[in-house]
């Protein structure tokens, strides 16, 4: 192997020993790509606004409520986002929709009002993108239902899922002695997980703004571009979606 | 000049200030090598110390639950930031801007600026750490570091690069070497990535999912042309020395260069994304042509090293530095792979996406130790401890394995029990996670192996203590001292 008087065998580009050459090229590229994959896109859609479905008659995706907000910034903050998703892959394509993780799937409209948009990419958990509506939110009577259950998950997912990894989130709640009657939201909380005789656990504002959050996360609304799947006949859309005790009540319920 | 080790007969040592030999380029380093080997080791240790933690409480997650900064959601992206920003992006700038001097034959030009660039780094990433652990992440993967501290790396490494591009316009030889082209291509990204995210993020200049483009964009040009571009960089510097023959094809280095540096950052969608058709397209058109530039490196290497791959293992840093490339083409290999329509449904959003990225951070983590001892011992005229880099290698080359490869392996097992339609997520993740307790043990390999580094530096700081004083003492007896770096090159 020869190559005497020089670092390789070939020669060539000898262009590339132009400094201002060398500059411009890396920015031309880097620059391109730029344009492709975020100007482009930001022109087609990222400048759109709500749109009005005709399943709702209201603007979608409507602006969560302040509490659901706040709830939005604790997700982010406690890094929620590195184990659970909320994203909702198209028919055909993946296991979300066999899951019943999702109506139909999501597209970039449901994510318009989002800031910072944590679409997320490895589930640890379950997708969240639906939970409200798929945990039995489509009665309204079953709200409470559903924010204690999610409030006993934070406090100790393995409270609700035995075999849960999902880490517990203590904190967000305080343990107090209980002063003549119980608080109303007070955690009812049994065997392992409940307080010695005498306390309670309540949650901190910052649990039940997460658990308001939980509740404002649905993006099922039939949208021109992603009509709702009608369920298969032999499941009901939810049921199957995996282990985890959908709070007994409204399965009961249904 | 015959490799990148380049030798200049007829300039005799210290004498001569326009053509400068290996040795005076590698004096050149002395102190930002320096400060680089305390800083990135400290981060090094914290960071995989950090990440071990969060993979072990995983198995309980009932553990450690009372502080709201050792909660897994903070531990993660704060480790995972140290490790890349703190350690490989610190250690892989100072050895890049190496092997970029040694390419153009040139000492570093304006050191000063590196020096300062490496305290806005540290700054940066010590604010960053803060935040996180104190729920300040900006939920952006790779960007979490609160803008703030954001922009202090962002200047750091805008410093460093005009002292790279310096270094590269007061070229002394006939031809840059590419090591040269690919460490100015990291020193220009990080700079041209962090500045358009920070400022696309900020305010209002993305809406919606033009938030998540941005983020994949940044994350994508950090991970394979910041890291991986000093990767390459550094790879490209010690084969062909390691194996004492030429690059095979400066030609494939070109190709490899452009359509890197074109292709890689449009890969930034998958299948099943929420974004139109057409861009999902677009981002697996950039994977593919991006491949001709991973095909170019892989074949150039192999060829460079052809028959002689015995003597590449058979070092120390070429253990190192051929193991950097083998994960690194097999991260972009994994990559490829799992874009596929059938793989991607079944792999996509599962832990085989956090085992390439290990892979590809490995990798690059790889390289930057193989070249680090190389540095410092060069720059400094003292070698490491040869004992304790020798574990140091095993430890990390095993560690990172099992980091990364079982979980590449768990994503699939759990997607593939999803995907049947009988099973529940909690049974698949379930039936996952005895290979995600590989990565744990890979981890705790890798933190103990860490730990063998730091002892290397530190010795070496002990030696550099005790060499002052004595030459302190012999000036004190009027004896006039000989110069410290008596580097062999
Ligand atoms: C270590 C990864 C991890 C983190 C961090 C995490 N989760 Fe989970 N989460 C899980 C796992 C695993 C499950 C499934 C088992 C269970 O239900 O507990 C789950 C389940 C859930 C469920 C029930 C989903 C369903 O389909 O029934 C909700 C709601 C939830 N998590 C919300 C959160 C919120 C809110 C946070 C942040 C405060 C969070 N998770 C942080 C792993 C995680």
């Amino acid at each position: 192997m020869g190559g005497v008087g020089s670092g390789w065998e070939d020669g060539g580009g000898e262009i590339m020993n132009s400094g201002p050459f060398l500059f411009c090229g890396i920015l031309l590229a880097l620059a391109s790509s730029w344009w492709g994959v975020i100007v482009a896109p930001r022109l087609q859609f990222g400048l759109s606004s709500t749109v009005v479905p005709a399943e709702t008659g209201q603007h979608y995706p409507a602006g969560r409520p302040g509490l659901a907000q706040q709830g939005a910034e604790v997700y982010r903050s406690e890094g929620c986002n590195t184990c659970h998703s909320q994203l909702v892959r198209p028919e055909g394509f993946g296991f979300d929709l066999a899951l019943g993780w999702g109506r139909r799937r999501t597209v970039a409209q449901d994510y318009l009002r989002d800031n910072p948009v944590m679409l997320g990419s490895v589930r640890v958990g379950p997708d969240l993108a639906n939970i409200a509506t798929r945990m039995g939110f489509g009665d309204t009577n079953l709200q409470p239902v559903f924010v204690a259950t999610q409030l006993k998950h934070l406090y100790h997912p393995r409270a609700v899922t035995a075999r849960s990894v999902m880490p517990a989130y203590p904190y967000l709640f305080e343990k107090r002695a209980i002063h003549g009657r119980p608080s109303a939201d007070a955690l009812k909380l049994e065997g392992a997980f409940a307080p010695e005789a005498g306390f309670e656990i309540v949650p901190k504002p910052e649990a039940r703004a997460l658990a308001a959050y939980l509740l404002s996360l649905r993006s099922s609304v039939s949208l021109p571009e992603a009509p709702v799947i009608p369920p298969p006949t032999n499941q009901v859309a939810g049921a199957k979606t995996n282990s985890i005790p959908a709070p007994a009540a409204p399965a009961a319920k249904k | 000049m015959t490799s990148p080790a380049g030798h200049h007969p007829t300039c005799s040592d210290g004498g001569c200030s326009t053509v400068p030999g290996a040795a005076e380029i590698d004096a050149s380093f002395r102190f930002p090598a320096l400060l680089v080997a305390f800083k990135s080791a400290a981060w090094l240790v914290l960071g995989a110390l950090l990440l071990l933690v969060a993979s072990v409480k995983l198995h309980g997650p009932g553990m450690l639950s009372g502080k709201p900064w050792l909660t897994y959601g903070r531990l993660l992206p704060a480790g995972w930031d140290v490790l890349v920003y703190g350690f490989a992006g610190q250690a892989a700038a100072i050895t890049g801007l190496w092997v970029l001097a040694r390419a153009v034959s040139q000492r570093l030009q304006a050191p000063i600026l590196v020096l300062a660039g490496l305290a806005l780094w540290n700054v940066g990433v010590l604010a960053g750490l803060v935040g996180i652990l104190c729920g300040e992440s900006t939920g952006r993967e790779w960007l979490e570091m609160p803008p703030g501290a954001m922009s202090f790396l962002v200047f750091g490494a805008a410093l460093m690069g005009v002292s790279g591009w310096m270094t590269y316009s007061a070229r002394t030889n006939d031809d840059a070497y590419p090591s040269a082209w690919f460490s100015l291509l990291a020193l220009l990204s990080f700079v041209w990535f962090g500045t358009v995210a920070l400022s696309m993020l900020g305010g209002e200049g993305a809406r919606g999912v033009v938030q998540v483009l941005v983020q994949r964009w940044f994350a994508t040009g950090i991970s394979k042309l910041w890291l991986g571009g000093f990767a390459i960089a550094i790879i490209f510097h010690f084969l062909p020395t390691l194996v004492g023959r030429p690059l095979a094809s400066r030609q494939l280095a070109l190709v490899a260069f452009w359509s890197l540096a074109f292709f890689t950052p449009w890969s930034v969608t998958h299948h099943g994304d929420p974004f139109p058709r057409w861009l999902v397209s677009v981002g697996l058109a950039g994977r593919f042509l991006a491949s001709i530039g991973w095909i170019a490196l892989g074949m150039n290497w192999c060829k460079t090293t052809e028959k002689v791959k015995g003597t590449v293992s058979s070092t120390l840093a070429g253990r190192m530095i051929g193991a950097a490339a083998i994960a690194l083409l097999t991260a972009w290999a994994l990559d490829l792979l799992t874009s596929f329509l059938g793989m991607a449904s079944v792999v996509r959003l599962t832990w085989t996406q956090a085992g390439i990225d290990w892979l590809l951070v490995g990798a690059v983590i790889l390289a930057v130790q193989g070249a680090l001892p190389e540095l410092l011992s060069r720059s400094l005229g003292r070698p490491l401890s040869a004992g304790l880099l020798n574990a140091h290698s095993w430890l990390t080359l095993v560690g990172i394995g099992l980091a990364s490869l079982p979980l590449v392996l768990a994503g699939l097992v759990q997607g593939r029990s999803l995907s049947n339609g009988t099973t529940g997520f909690v049974e698949a993740l379930g039936s996952s996670m005895h290979l995600v307790r590989l990565n744990s043990l890979g981890l705790t390999l890798f933190f103990i192996g860490q730990l063998a580094f730091v002892g290397a530096v530190l010795g070496l700081a002990r030696h550099l203590v005790l060499g002052c004083v004595t030459t302190v003492a012999r000036w004190a007896a009027s004896v006039p001292g000989g110069k410290t770096a008596g580097v062999r090159s």
